[in-house]
């Protein structure tokens, strides 16, 4: 941490404690829920041994984490040849409450229906700031882009999945939606 | 319409798993030994995991090259925070002797082997580069299923860094084109580094690599090796954002292709 501490354990500790579950969910949302596990792991690992580059402030060591994290996951996803046919799951954090029901179980069949066609990209820069909660600046230091073009890319994501959610019918000239798989969305262990 | 709050109320919820005995484990394994002396890379990951745990398959990272007359290449590096702690690193690298090379080689492919469970399938079909600089030698081997980059630390010490599968190939490439196939970082007891290895077209003759500070006000060159289409580096850089790294790829016409984003090209090569 970059803040003097007397015991880097206990404040790795509390770290870990704090950011475990976000950390885990940022991966599953990701990956295969089957390898999370090792790539939490990993994360944890290079946290500890990099605690001094670790931010002090919480939220942004939890920023700091998913950068690591994100970074790594790229890894897999490039030499596994998957990076583009990955959907995103919704899942929601442990502490965080369901805002509201949505109207029940045709909202959310209606709004999984929408999130499957949006872009890996789209589903990306929403999931920063929706489920995981980060500020512009931030979700912008995880990709490794600018807070412009951040802004951007949310902007246009949203407009998307509004679009998709609108009651009308398949219009042809819908702002890029690309199919995906997205064959686990909403699944948790 | 509060499309954040739809989102929300539409995902499905997990339970808090912190509290539970394998993340507690994880956190003991982990703290068990203090972050100066934990382990770097895939040797702190599976420190890090039960040892029941099967290993996973790999994630991308690395490199290698082929035999024969060396190249060099121009990296630019900027400030180098750890630069001093490497004090018999240089920028221009030294060939490997035979020997060592092919005893290096062996042992990184062993390395991947164990760590990734990729074995080699035809030895005879193995390329190898290596460059020496100071204490410290890297060496990357090339198989036509996967590339991997290994590192020897001052001590003799066997360090695989980077490992990647599925290589683009040569006619990729075509004349011009560039595959980063490694860009890790690691930590020796001298501080951090950064290894970089990659395949280039048959057209290039030399990359320069143009890293600079954070603040943007100074660079420095280092020397990459590079040989039959393959390149290789390393320097003292220290742990932190290299986004404005970039390579120029020197031709042999005379000619350059300039400035590419590393991280882009650690995304996707670039082909023809």
């Amino acid at each position: 941490m970059n803040s003097a501490s007397a015991d880097p354990e206990a404040a790795f500790r509390e770290l870990y404690q704090a950011t475990y579950d976000d950390l885990l969910c940022f991966v599953e949302r990701r990956v295969h829920l089957a390898v999370a596990d090792d790539v939490v792991a990993e994360v944890f690992v290079t946290a500890w041994r990099r605690f001094a580059d670790v931010p002090a402030r919480h939220d942004d060591a939890r920023a700091w984490l998913f950068t690591v994290a994100h970074n790594m996951l790229r890894n897999r996803h490039r030499s596994d040849n998957r990076q583009q046919s990955l959907a995103l799951r919704i899942l929601r954090e442990p502490a965080t409450p369901s805002a509201g029901e949505a109207d029940g179980v045709a909202a959310r069949v209606d709004l999984i229906r929408a999130w499957q066609r949006l872009s890996p990209d789209d589903q990306q820069v929403l999931t920063l700031t929706v489920f995981e909660d980060l500020t512009g600046p931030q979700a912008a230091r995880v990709l490794g882009i600018s807070r412009a073009a951040f802004s951007l890319r949310l902007l246009r994501a949203r407009r998307r999945l509004r679009h998709h959610l609108q009651p009308h019918p398949r219009n042809p000239a819908v702002p890029t939606a690309h199919p995906t798989p997205a064959t686990e969305i909403g699944t948790s262990r | 319409m509060n499309i954040d709050e739809v989102l929300r109320a539409a995902a499905e919820p997990v339970p808090a798993r912190v509290a539970q005995p394998p993340a507690q484990a994880l956190l003991d394994r982990i703290v068990a030994a203090p972050p100066q002396h934990a382990p770097a890379d895939t040797a702190a990951r599976r420190a890090a995991r039960p040892a029941t745990r099967i290993l996973t398959r790999p994630r991308a990272v690395f490199a290698a090259l082929a035999a024969a007359a060396a190249a060099v290449a121009a990296l630019t590096v900027p400030h180098l925070g750890d630069r001093a702690a490497y004090a018999s690193w240089t920028p221009q690298p030294s060939p490997l002797a035979a020997a060592d090379l092919d005893g290096l080689a062996d042992r990184c492919v062993a390395q991947v082997n164990t760590e990734y469970g990729y074995p080699e399938a035809d030895p005879a079909g193995r390329v190898v580069h290596g460059e020496k600089r100071g204490d410290y030698a890297s060496v990357s081997v090339v198989t036509p299923a996967w590339t991997a980059l290994c590192f020897r630390d001052h001590d003799g010490a066997m360090r695989d860094a980077s490992f990647m599968a599925d290589p683009v190939t040569a006619a990729a490439l075509g004349a011009t084109g560039v595959e980063m196939q490694s860009w890790p970082q690691l930590r020796t007891q001298e501080g951090d580094c950064r290894l970089i290895a990659g395949h280039v077209g048959s057209q290039v003759v030399g990359v320069d690599i143009t890293v600079r500070a954070a603040a943007g006000d100074h660079s420095r060159t280092v020397h990459a090796t590079v040989e039959d289409g393959y390149f290789l580096a390393w320097y003292p850089e220290p742990a932190g954002d290299t986004d404005t790294t970039t390579l120029t790829l020197r031709l042999a016409g005379g000619g350059t292709v300039a400035d590419l984003s590393a991280r882009d090209l650690y995304e996707a090569p670039r082909t023809n």
